[in-house]
């Protein structure tokens, strides 16, 4: 029994989904690749010299150059490695105090002024005392990472569990559903969408919370890379530091929004 | 058994309802009918134990509905209210007891006609299916009365017909007591044993109607008629 919008909506996702979303895809890279192309041509006709910003082709030879070394998979994998660690255990123990101020609201009272107030701490601010704290180990950078992953998943996922939609609590209440039931049947996947919502933005902040950390105390990373870059006067190397950053950022956010959709089935 | 003494609910400035007296006897069927804005739906949310504060005495079977006397009673909202992540099946299973069978609640499903659409989410539903499920639901919970909050307002008139002949039957089976919100008089006077008008500003009773036509109906019986002129009448139109 489909009705009119659904059958519409169908024919709707069949002509789009080939057509259109390769159009848009294709589109999207127009801007990119005319910047790269002016890019390439302020740098040849001498408008920026080549120790400040090197031709574009210069920034793929040194990335490639590096990979083939294998130089480059050293950096890249231990950067992965303090994001996926730190991303866990943010997303960890914010679901856990998420989730406890969002059911009692004495744990709230108790907690939420302040984190409320501690998360405007610009990341940077954190860096000297987890140094002091951890050493300069891999514990102090991978806490500095949880702690900024922390945040957005605490925020949305208390939020999210606290405004359960007050039609479905009623009807939680008419039924006598228990206490398990409801948590499990209502109130979690209620509160699924923000908790998604919350870890997109915490492994967001994870990569600006990585660069802080790498910057200041670490020999190995690409944020040491770019920052190595500086020392050396290697523009190239910064530049392709800035790429890697901004493809394994966006990789990871694809692959959370996979994540989402499919959990977000509804 | 529901019984209504003395009810008067205020929101604030607004008085929703003043003075309602307002029974149902087992396995009765009761229309409320009244304008928008009367207060049918907070009659019904008082009657489910949703309304903490109110003035008079709400029981149902001589327990008052805010000591645990709104147990016995299921409601259908206006909306359907459904879990959108949950499939049908799951949501009738949130209502009903906790030792339900697939088998139990499938059984169900069909007799509301949703046969074939246990796995379906509600979001894959027509509005009217929903509804189902949300009157599934409240069968399922097995209630001593079930409230139904304008259950076919939003139905056309052919399923409307349809789901009034469903609502009838397993009113039959199950024995409930049911009472039916409704703005629509001619639906009011085929279904119910007894009809209650509201008047409005403030809500309150203007009349009580015994519909006594025996069942099964014709919806054209000269006596069904009568009862919905005196309806009319009560409401002033
Ligand atoms: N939660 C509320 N807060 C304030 N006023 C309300 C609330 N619910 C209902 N009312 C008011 O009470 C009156 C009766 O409402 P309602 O019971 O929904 O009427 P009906 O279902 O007959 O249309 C209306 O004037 C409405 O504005
Ligand atoms: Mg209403």
């Amino acid at each position: 029994m489909a009705t009119v919008d659904e059958r519409s909506r169908r024919w709707l996702d069949r002509q789009s989904v080939p057509s259109l979303e390769w159009l848009r895809l294709v589109l999207g890279l127009v801007v990119p690749t005319i910047l790269v192309v002016v890019w390439h041509l302020l740098v040849v006709t001498g408008v920026f010299s080549t120790h400040q910003l090197p031709e574009p082709l210069t920034v793929a030879t040194t990335l490639y150059g590096m990979a083939a070394t294998g130089e480059l998979w050293g950096h890249v994998f231990i950067t992965l490695q303090r994001v996926a660690l730190g991303v866990l255990f943010g997303v960890t123990v914010g679901i856990v105090f998420g989730t406890a101020t969002g059911l009692f609201s004495l744990v709230s009272d108790l907690f939420d002024p302040l984190f409320q107030s501690m998360k405007n701490i610009p990341s940077l601010a954190w860096v000297p005392l987890f140094l002091l704290w951890f050493g300069i180990g891999e514990g102090a950078k991978v806490a500095l990472i949880a702690l900024g992953a922390f945040f957005p998943v605490y925020l949305n996922l208390s939020t999210g569990i606290r405004n359960v939609d007050d039609e479905l609590r009623e009807v939680v209440e008419v039924y006598d559903v228990g206490w398990p039931t409801a948590l499990r049947n209502v109130v979690f996947p209620a509160a699924l969408p923000s908790l998604l919502v919350g870890i997109r933005g915490g492994v967001g902040l994870a990569w600006m919370f990585v660069v802080a950390a790498e910057l200041i105390a670490a020999s190995q990373g690409i944020g040491f890379l770019l920052s190595d870059g500086r020392t050396l006067s290697r523009p190239d190397i910064i530049i392709g530091s800035i790429l890697l950053f901004a493809f394994f950022g966006n990789l990871s956010d694809l692959g959370v929004k996979a994540i989402q959709r499919r959990v977000v089935y509804w | 058994m529901l019984d209504v003494q003395n009810l008067t609910k205020r929101y604030d400035d607004t008085i929703a309802l003043t003075d309602v007296d307002f029974t149902a006897a087992p396995g009765e069927f009761v229309a409320v009918v009244g304008p928008s804005g009367c207060g049918k739906s907070t009659l019904l949310r008082v009657l489910a134990g949703l309304e903490p504060d109110f003035d008079g005495r709400v029981t149902v079977n001589d327990t008052p509905v805010d000591d645990g006397g709104s147990a016995d009673v299921g409601v259908v909202f206006q909306d359907p209210r459904l879990l959108p992540w949950a499939t049908v099946r799951e949501n009738v299973r949130l209502a009903a007891p906790d030792d339900a069978s697939d088998a139990e609640i499938d059984d169900l499903l069909e007799r509301v006609g949703l046969e074939g659409f246990e796995t379906a989410l509600p979001g894959e539903l027509s509005g009217g299916m929903a509804q189902r499920v949300a009157l599934a639901r409240g069968l399922a919970y097995e209630p001593e009365a079930l409230l139904l909050d304008e259950p076919f307002s939003a139905l056309d008139a052919l399923t409307k017909v349809e789901q009034q002949a469903f609502l009838l039957e397993v009113w039959h089976s199950v024995e409930a007591t049911v009472v039916l919100v409704t703005h629509d008089v001619e639906e009011a006077a085929y279904l119910a044993d007894r009809v209650v008008v509201l008047g409005s500003q403030p809500g309150t009773v203007v009349d009580r109607i015994d519909v006594d036509v025996e069942r099964p109906r014709e919806r054209t019986d000269e006596r069904l008629l009568d009862v919905r002129e005196r309806i009319t009448t009560a409401l002033g139109l």
